[in-house]
């Protein structure tokens, strides 16, 4: 297909209208996946809708309940932003280890959840810190866990009329944390990646969330992990009554995969750095 | 085509371009500075990179049309007339310089990181040039010019 026009609206209302105009068209935010697929003269749309110029996607802003982060906020103003270090450990842990200074300074939040799909950076922070997904069309609205996003995919995938606006993130006084697992220290895609947030009090866990990211067709939650945590010292965790759990998670989701043996076995570690990322962050949430 | 007006090494550029244009492509076919180099095409080796707004991107992976209205200094808006940039000097001091490909998007990584952090740390130094890749080096003697060019900067500034 050819590009036939070019568009650079400067507000949501106007990007919203060029996309219920124009039905063969596509959203540009970083770029940094979608123009490799240019090179290859892949998904090439007929219009180019380019929401940089689109300040109002482009802020972190904190609410009495929850921080929203805009859809076009990319890994360094992420990296660099006080709420989210103050609420956030695991975002933070995620934009550092995310790309090079170059892509971080390009690619966006919306468009790693949007394209990243399997090896998201950011997915499994948000699912584990039970985000909600904003995204807007010329006449609708449409909230969607972002949990519920990739788990029921076919039906809740975003719509071509549809923007991701923002990103709405709880604050609440748990820890979290995050580690991945690349091929090369800077620049990898995760081969495997875990994010988590806890609730604990007096070394009880009340409440806990697991993601694990690139050991299935999407990430997704470890609710038996979750469950069977709950009321156990945080130490319980570390154990392999615990960790077995997790393998045996990850065995059943790509048990046809080749990298099954290994990520296996890597989940276990990858989790536990996660994990140790969180409770060292102590006060940092 | 589009008309787009960018702003580079402190001089204004309109052209009519394909919205497909890439940035590396305009700088270096429509304005012909050819100081910023492509290595990978896909955003991995950071040969391309330049700044923009005073934050590094990978050129390859940056539509023209988006930088429009954008600053951009590339390897040629670094030196002052006959006069290098500190860092440029610092490079060829301590011989960080080998085949020299990678060297434009690699002093500009070290400008933008210097600009921002000029006491950067070792590490905050190695985190800061993690997207340019040199084959020739070892980075030993890159990551050393940096620290002398910190040590050449810090000084012009108290000579002021």
């Amino acid at each position: 297909m050819k590009l036939l026009s070019f568009f650079q609206p400067n507000n949501i209302d106007e990007a919203k209208v060029l996309l219920s105009k124009y039905e063969n068209s596509k959203l540009l935010a970083g770029g940094t996946d979608l123009l490799l697929d240019f090179k290859k003269d892949m998904n090439v749309p007929q219009y180019l809708i380019d929401l940089s110029k689109i300040l109002e996607l482009k802020s972190i802003v904190e609410n009495e309940s929850d921080i929203t982060i805009g859809s076009m906020v990319t890994f360094t103003q992420v990296k660099g932003n006080k709420l989210i270090k103050d609420n956030f450990n695991s975002i933070i842990l995620c934009a550092k280890s995310m790309g090079s200074p170059q892509i971080r300074n390009v690619a966006t939040i919306g468009g790693n959840i949007i394209n990243g799909a399997v090896a998201a950076d950011i997915v499994p922070c948000v699912i584990s810190l039970d985000g909600i997904l904003v995204f807007e069309s010329i006449d609708t609205l449409r909230e969607v866990r972002c949990e519920d996003y990739f788990r029921n995919n076919s039906i809740e995938k975003i719509k071509g009329n549809e923007i991701l606006t923002k990103i709405i993130i709880p604050k609440r006084p748990w820890l979290s944390g995050y580690y991945k697992l690349g091929k090369r220290n800077s620049l990898a895609i995760a081969r495997a990646n875990t994010a988590l947030s806890l609730s604990i009090e007096e070394n009880i866990i009340k409440d806990l969330r697991v993601c694990l990211g690139a050991v299935g067709k999407f990430p997704f939650r470890v609710n038996e992990l979750e469950s069977r945590a709950v009321g156990k010292i945080v130490e319980w965790l570390f154990d392999d009554e615990a960790l077995n759990i997790l393998e045996n998670t990850v065995y059943e989701s790509i048990k046809e995969r080749k990298t099954m043996p290994f990520k296996r076995n890597a989940i276990k570690g990858v989790f536990k750095n996660a994990l140790l990322s969180a409770v060292e962050s102590g006060g940092n949430k | 085509m589009i008309e787009v007006t960018l702003k580079i090494n402190g001089k204004m550029y309109t052209r009519k371009i394909n919205p497909m244009l890439r940035l590396i492509d305009f700088i270096r076919d429509e304005i012909k500075l050819k100081g910023t180099k492509e290595g990978c095409g896909e955003g991995e080796c950071g040969a391309c990179t330049v700044i923009m707004n005073g934050k590094t991107v990978n050129s390859c992976l940056v539509l023209a049309a988006s930088a429009n209205g954008a600053e951009i200094t590339t390897i040629e808006g670094l030196s002052n007339g006959d006069h290098l940039h500190p860092i440029q000097e610092a490079f060829i001091e301590v011989g960080a310089v080998q085949c020299g490909y990678c060297i434009p998007g690699m002093i500009l990584s070290t400008k933008a990181l210097l600009d921002e952090n000029l006491d950067a740390t070792e590490a905050q130094i190695k985190e800061g040039i993690s997207g340019n890749l040199c084959r020739c080096t070892g980075y030993t003697k890159i990551v050393e010019g940096v620290k002398i060019a910190q040590k050449k900067i810090i000084n012009s500034q108290e000579g002021d």
